[in-house]
């Protein structure tokens, strides 16, 4: 459990299936009226594109697992002395006829906390509690039942059981020893402020870039990830007050019943630059063969960017197929536009 | 799969259990089989009385599922308590700050597994109330205390429904694990905390435990009555009615149900009491007895016209708010 006086953050956000949001945050320090209203509208946006995936995915039932970054201090701004390390979003759906809800939480903490667990206890027992209780609770009050006290104490207790939770030691989970392959590259910089992100990956002809849709949400989906959740996440952050601290993803983890899809991310830094690389892995299957555990990519990752290796070279160590000098860039919504007509199209 | 974890995870010495079930077997050979294992659990310190655990068994082996035994039920009533002692083991090494995460925390740990791994013991139709009850038996924690099973299987049968939609039943097992193991959660949260500050219950359920430890609070209304006896000016209806409905809901939890008998002695004598402690010495021409009396008549009164004995908290707060107004009123004005 999280020591007193321990720095931390921790909202608890629920969206039943009639998309109304309830909310419990808690922090180490107290929030203006203005900043807890911003942060209740926020969650929209980290809802909007789970939203927008049963909207216009509808096929497959796709959510949003989790969001992991961590998080160092502003090159531009002066340093603000703060105990936090790490920033997570963690959701969880459940569809109840026919309507999803989701339960999400974000996680500011000083640790680098187990999540795996922190994951389990809000899909398995706190989205759980919500779903049933109200079924039960309807059931035995009928029209008494308070809705809305139900949903505030339950997200009330949820909240505390997350809260025990930190600060507990990081386990090896088997998941990590996985294997998967690499679908696609994506390159993020950031000079002067400006961003410029591109996507690689297989060529439009290539059959394995149509066979990979069955696979994934879409390239589209996939490759607005880390823009849109790390400027949710600075939004965010900046609402709680660490002005002097900037989210770097980690990892994001989207799923549904049958599938699952990665990204993993590593950045570096220097003067007014910050480098991105990330790779959209998808676990072994047999249309790729060439597949390695997430500590692998980590590494390579971490080797591209301290030796100032030459990406082109390495982009095809991951997947011999991804073609390194097709860049789709994703800053513009023509771009955007492309990536949909042309890598989502199954024809 | 998860079978097999369980059995490793707490495991039985199988074979030294039937040999002990084998040696009871043989020296009660006159005894039926249900007997023979009441006989074999108590002599593995389970249950208290042979009444207690036959009664269990009886109701229980109806609803196991059609290759299990009633001797596989024993052996988990066993497995059970060993489970209590790791859960036990792990509540005391940690600090929790409030009840419900303690709740909550072990039922995510040792529970919804356990929830997983107990119920093919059982046929499918078996009803959440039951799974319930099961819990309160398996995790008793007073271990002194018999377990009455009628009275427990009725009281979870309105709070633990088993929720069918279309034909098809909907999972509310994390809710059936709560209410089957909030009582002993409870009683091991509260064996930390000093007796001041022991936690009753978190959603103030009413409890079965001959002291009752929810009483009628009618303060208000002898604030009223002594504002009459020293101002002689009328009391406000407004007040007179908040005062009354504050007096019900003291006792009556939303939600709840409640029997008339349970209730009608301790709302006689509260009553009576809070009125005459009111009352100043000028007016006290009455004694407590005579308007527990008085009280009496009219609540027997009200008793003849119910068409319900056992209704909802707030049901009983309407109900009972203008009798008990007509009969402040009444008093007051021959004062």
């Amino acid at each position: 459990m999280m020591a007193k006086g321990s720095e931390f953050l921790l909202g608890l956000f629920y969206s039943d299936e009639n998309t109304l949001v309830y909310d419990n945050i808690k922090l180490a320090h107290n929030l203006s009226k203005k900043a807890l209203q911003d942060l209740r509208s926020i969650s929209f946006k980290f809802f909007g594109p789970l939203f927008m995936t049963t909207a216009m995915y509808k096929r497959k039932d796709w959510k949003i697992d989790y969001i992991e970054t961590t998080l160092t201090p502003q090159m531009d701004e002066s340093v603000e002395e703060t105990l936090l390390q790490s920033f997570t979003c963690l959701n969880s759906s459940i569809k109840i006829a026919g309507s999803m809800t989701n339960l999400f939480t974000f996680i500011g903490s000083p640790y680098t906390e187990d999540l795996t667990l922190i994951y389990k206890k809000l899909n398995e027992f706190i989205h759980p509690c919500i779903v049933q209780g109200k079924l039960i609770g309807q059931n035995i009050y009928g029209i008494e039942f308070d809705y809305n006290v139900f949903i505030d104490h339950e997200i009330k207790r949820g909240t505390d059981l997350i809260e025990h939770s930190l600060g507990s030691p990081r386990k090896m989970y088997w998941e990590e020893k996985k294997a998967y392959s690499t679908i696609a590259v994506i390159k993020r910089t950031k000079i002067d402020g400006i961003l410029t992100s591109d996507l690689y990956t297989f060529d439009i002809d290539d059959p394995l870039r149509k066979e990979t849709l069955n696979h994934i949400p879409s390239y589209y989906f996939m490759a607005i990830l880390p823009d849109y959740y790390e400027k949710r996440m600075n939004e965010t952050l900046r609402l709680f007050g660490k002005k002097g601290l900037y989210p770097n993803i980690i990892k994001i983890k989207v799923s549904n019943p049958e599938l699952e899809v990665i990204y993993m991310e590593e950045f570096i830094t220097s003067a007014n630059e910050k480098t991105c690389y990330g790779l959209i892995l998808i676990p072994h299957n047999d249309i790729i063969n060439e597949s390695r555990d997430l500590f692998f990519y980590k590494k390579k990752l971490r080797e591209i960017l301290d030796k100032n290796k030459d990406f082109e070279r390495v982009i095809v160590e991951f997947n011999s197929r991804i073609n390194p000098f097709g860049n789709w860039n994703l800053n513009s919504d023509s771009a955007l536009q492309s990536i949909e007509k042309l890598l989502d199209n199954e024809l | 799969m998860e079978e097999i974890r369980f059995n490793k995870l707490y495991n039985l010495d199988k074979e030294r259990l039937y040999a002990n079930f084998e040696r009871i077997q043989n020296l009660h050979n006159n005894l039926d089989s249900t007997e023979i294992i009441t006989n074999f659990l108590l002599n593995q310190s389970i249950g208290i009385s042979t009444s207690e655990i036959s009664d269990i068994l009886n109701y229980y082996q109806k609803k196991l599922s059609k290759n299990k035994m009633l001797l596989d039920f024993a052996f988990e009533w066993i497995r059970a308590y060993k489970i209590r002692l790791e859960y036990k083991k792990y509540f005391n090494l940690n600090s929790y700050g409030a009840y419900t995460v303690a709740l909550d925390d072990t039922i995510f740990l040792f529970f919804l597994k356990y929830d997983k791994y107990l119920r093919p013991l059982f046929e499918e139709d078996m009803e959440e109330y039951e799974f319930a009850t099961l819990y309160q038996i398996f995790f008793n924690s007073k271990q002194s205390n018999p377990i009455n099973l009628v009275p427990l299987l009725k009281k979870n049968k309105d709070s633990v429904p088993t929720i069918i939609i279309n034909g098809e039943r909907i999972n509310t097992k994390i809710h059936t694990i709560r209410e089957g193991l909030s009582g002993m959660i409870k009683d091991d949260f509260n064996e930390g905390l000093p007796t001041d500050v022991k936690i009753i219950s978190y959603e103030q359920e009413e409890e079965n435990d001959t002291t009752s430890e929810i009483e009628f609070n009618g303060t208000m209304i002898e604030r009223l009555i002594k504002f009459y006896c020293f101002q002689k000016r009328n009391i406000d209806e407004k007040e007179l009615t908040l005062a009354i409905t504050q007096f019900l809901s003291s006792y009556f939890q939303f939600g709840a149900f409640y029997n008339f008998n349970e209730f009608k002695d301790e709302l006689i004598l509260s009553f009576a009491d809070y009125i005459f402690s009111g009352l100043t010495d000028d007016y006290k021409n009455y004694s407590v007895i005579s308007l527990q009396n008085e009280l009496t008549y009219v609540i027997e009164e009200f008793e003849k016209r119910l068409k319900h004995e056992r209704l909802k908290g707030k049901a009983w707060i309407e109900d009972l708010k203008p009798i008990l107004r007509k009969f402040i009123d009444n008093f007051i004005n021959r004062l």
